[in-house]
């Protein structure tokens, strides 16, 4: 069971809060760099967030740290309600699976399994689904993103912006509280990252969960609700 | 996570890289197939090779005396026989007198044949392993004419089909004697034989027949040869012969099971030697693809799988390529074990039917489960450990 608690002062609505939230990496010689520091957040459902700033500023590891895969350094963590900042690895990836949906850079599909396979994966973790629920919900998630008749492909065979349709998918299958995407548009062209992003946002919306996407590129941060600024330590927070 | 899902996670594996599986396949076969053939070799060295041995030559531990008698002197031989059984019935050994002569007989309407005749006293059927296929023999004392057994050669030359079937036999120049065949064995011999109890035979002969070179056997897992032969000893003092008599042994069941355990232990070395080979190969192609895998895996871990989830994943696909390696290995066993087994093999030598060697199977899945779990801990445990924030890093 998860040793996570429920937060008090949870408000509706609220998908993560993190407060006075601290973000470092620790090396092998046992020094650490910190990257963020006193991060207030309140992330809604139905919002989206970019986190911008230059390269090595901690976009990238303030993302592992909201998709609960390392601890924070400082602060609170709270996700649907429960204190997440200090969690058992297995704890940590059942919240994984059934509160957050990932979009990786690279799309990250793995290369043996069909699309529907790939779609189906987070649900071979976590919470039993029947076969019937299963393939229900990823036709649902392949028909939004366009792709229904995609099922029986390898990723290879598929487009640059269709894999990450696909990753989309993946991503939303659980029916997560909050999707967390990693430079989703950066390995794809302009017009087919604009294709994606705006399918991403949507099924976001449609899905009911938060958005948090890192990235370079400042109109597509500036598409979103609201920016997360990491370009000094002590990040801002801007609408 | 389910053992279901573990399963269909480990079957969908076998796509990822299906020559590097087979060939990891390959290299568990070797050993494998070297362990089940070990024992499946170990069981038909027993039920085919120590059976047509304890036929011919004589059970384990059997031992022969050829007593110094003339063939008048049957009376000396039956009762030195009679002796040495009532020694050795309480010290779990058997004895049984037997010599032989040739005969003459001729089935009805048939021409006459000649043919070696085993005069039996005692109880053969425990000193040789050579079963009654047909009838029953020996038979038990009646008015009806005397009874003999035929080997199957003897039945073929005879036309003899089916028991019991009536004979004639040439007693001597000027008289015939009708028999009774009552039973078909099988002796393993080429030779054309019929068997007859003393009592039988002296019957059909209307006086006790001689006795040439007759030989005392004696069969014992529990006594040793001193104390036999001290016992012959005694029983040829008890009938007026000089002593001592040796004993010799005359099976080769100790030598040959000798021969089968060294051979075992040659094959079993060379098998296990064959599977830490396999190991690691397992161990070392294991290693590669956790390391060309990461992404994937840790992709897993990012989505929710748990530590113990990408173990099993691992663990349980290397099991499922050593499922398929046993099967492979077993089916070439039952194949060749009831497909070519009984065609190398002589009907009349093989007395028990040859089956599948169930150890041999059970072993054949042992190893080949062994090897792949010992190849896949350290790749499992390696896969487990891999940083699931690399899931971020493109």
């Amino acid at each position: 069971m998860s040793s996570s608690t429920a937060r008090s002062a949870s408000g509706p609505g609220e998908v993560l809060v993190a407060e006075d939230l601290g973000v470092s990496i620790d090396h092998r010689n046992g020094s650490s760099t910190r990257l963020v520091e006193g991060l207030d957040l309140v992330i809604q459902s139905g919002s989206s967030t970019a986190v911008v700033g230059r390269s090595g500023s901690g976009k990238t590891t303030l993302l592992s740290v909201l998709g609960l895969m390392r601890p924070p350094s400082a602060g609170r963590l709270y996700i649907a309600g429960r204190d997440v900042g200090t969690l058992r690895p297995s704890v940590a990836a059942g919240l994984r699976n059934e509160l957050l949906g990932f979009v990786f850079q690279n799309y990250s599909l793995v290369e043996h399994l069909s699309v529907f396979e790939n779609v189906a994966l987070p649900l071979m973790y976590g919470r039993r689904a029947t076969r019937p629920q299963v393939r229900e919900r990823v036709e649902r998630q392949l028909t939004a993103v366009g792709l229904r008749e995609f099922g029986r492909r390898r990723p290879r065979s598929l487009s640059g912006g269709e894999q990450q349709r696909v990753a989309i998918a993946r991503a939303l299958v659980r029916g997560p509280r909050l999707v967390l995407a990693d430079e989703p548009t950066g390995a794809l062209d302009t017009a087919t990252g604009t294709s994606v992003m705006k399918h991403l946002q949507e099924a976001t919306v449609e899905a009911g969960a938060a958005l948090i996407v890192v990235t370079h590129d400042d109109a597509l941060a500036d598409s979103l609700h609201r920016r997360v600024d990491l370009s000094s330590r002590e990040a801002a927070v801007a609408l | 996570m389910t053992t279901v899902r573990t399963v269909l996670i480990a079957v969908r594996d076998l796509r990822a890289s299906p020559l590097r599986n087979l060939l990891t396949a390959l290299s568990m076969l070797v050993g494998v197939a070297a362990i089940v053939a070990v024992s499946a070799a170990d069981q038909l060295v027993v039920s085919a090779v120590i059976a047509q041995q304890e036929q011919q030559q004589g059970r384990a531990s059997t031992y022969e005396a050829t007593l110094p008698l003339g063939e008048e002197q049957s009376e000396d031989a039956l009762k030195m026989h009679e002796v040495v059984r009532g020694a050795v019935t309480d010290a779990d050994a058997s004895a049984a007198l037997v010599a032989s002569e040739p005969v003459t007989l001729r089935a009805v309407d048939g021409a006459a044949t000649s043919f070696n005749l085993i005069q039996v006293e005692g109880d053969l059927q425990s000193v040789y392993r050579r079963p009654v296929v047909v009838g029953t023999w020996p038979r038990p004392e009646s008015t009806l004419s005397p009874a003999v057994a035929l080997n199957q050669e003897a039945a073929d030359k005879l036309g003899i089909l089916e028991v019991p079937a009536v004979l004639r036999w040439e007693v001597t120049t000027d008289r015939s004697a009708t028999v009774v065949v009552s039973a078909i064995l099988t002796d393993g011999q080429t030779e054309a034989t019929a068997y007859g109890t003393w009592s039988a035979i002296a019957a059909a002969r209307a006086e006790a027949p001689p006795l040439a070179a007759p030989r005392l056997l004696l069969t014992s897992s529990t006594v040793s040869r001193e104390v036999l032969e001290q016992v012959v000893t005694d029983a040829a003092h008890r009938v007026g012969l000089p002593g001592p008599i040796e004993l010799r042994r005359v099976d080769t069941v100790a030598e040959t099971q000798q021969t089968v355990a060294t051979a075992r232990a040659a094959l079993f070395v060379c098998g296990i030697a064959a599977l830490v080979v396999a190991v690691l190969g397992i161990l070392n192609v294991g290693l590669a693809t956790v390391t060309e895998r990461s992404r994937e895996l840790v992709v897993r871990r990012a989505i929710g799988a748990r530590r113990r989830d990408v173990a099993a994943q691992v663990i349980g696909s290397a099991l499922l390529v050593s499922l398929l390696v046993a099967a492979v290995a077993v089916a070439t066993v039952i194949l060749v074990v009831l497909g070519v087994v009984p065609r190398l093999t002589s009907a009349a030598a093989i007395t028990d039917p040859v089956t599948v060697p169930w150890p041999a199977v059970r072993d054949g899945i042992a190893a080949a489960l062994l090897t792949g779990l010992a190849g896949a801990l350290a790749p499992a445990v390696s896969a487990s450990r891999l940083p699931v924030a690399d899931a971020l890093r493109a």
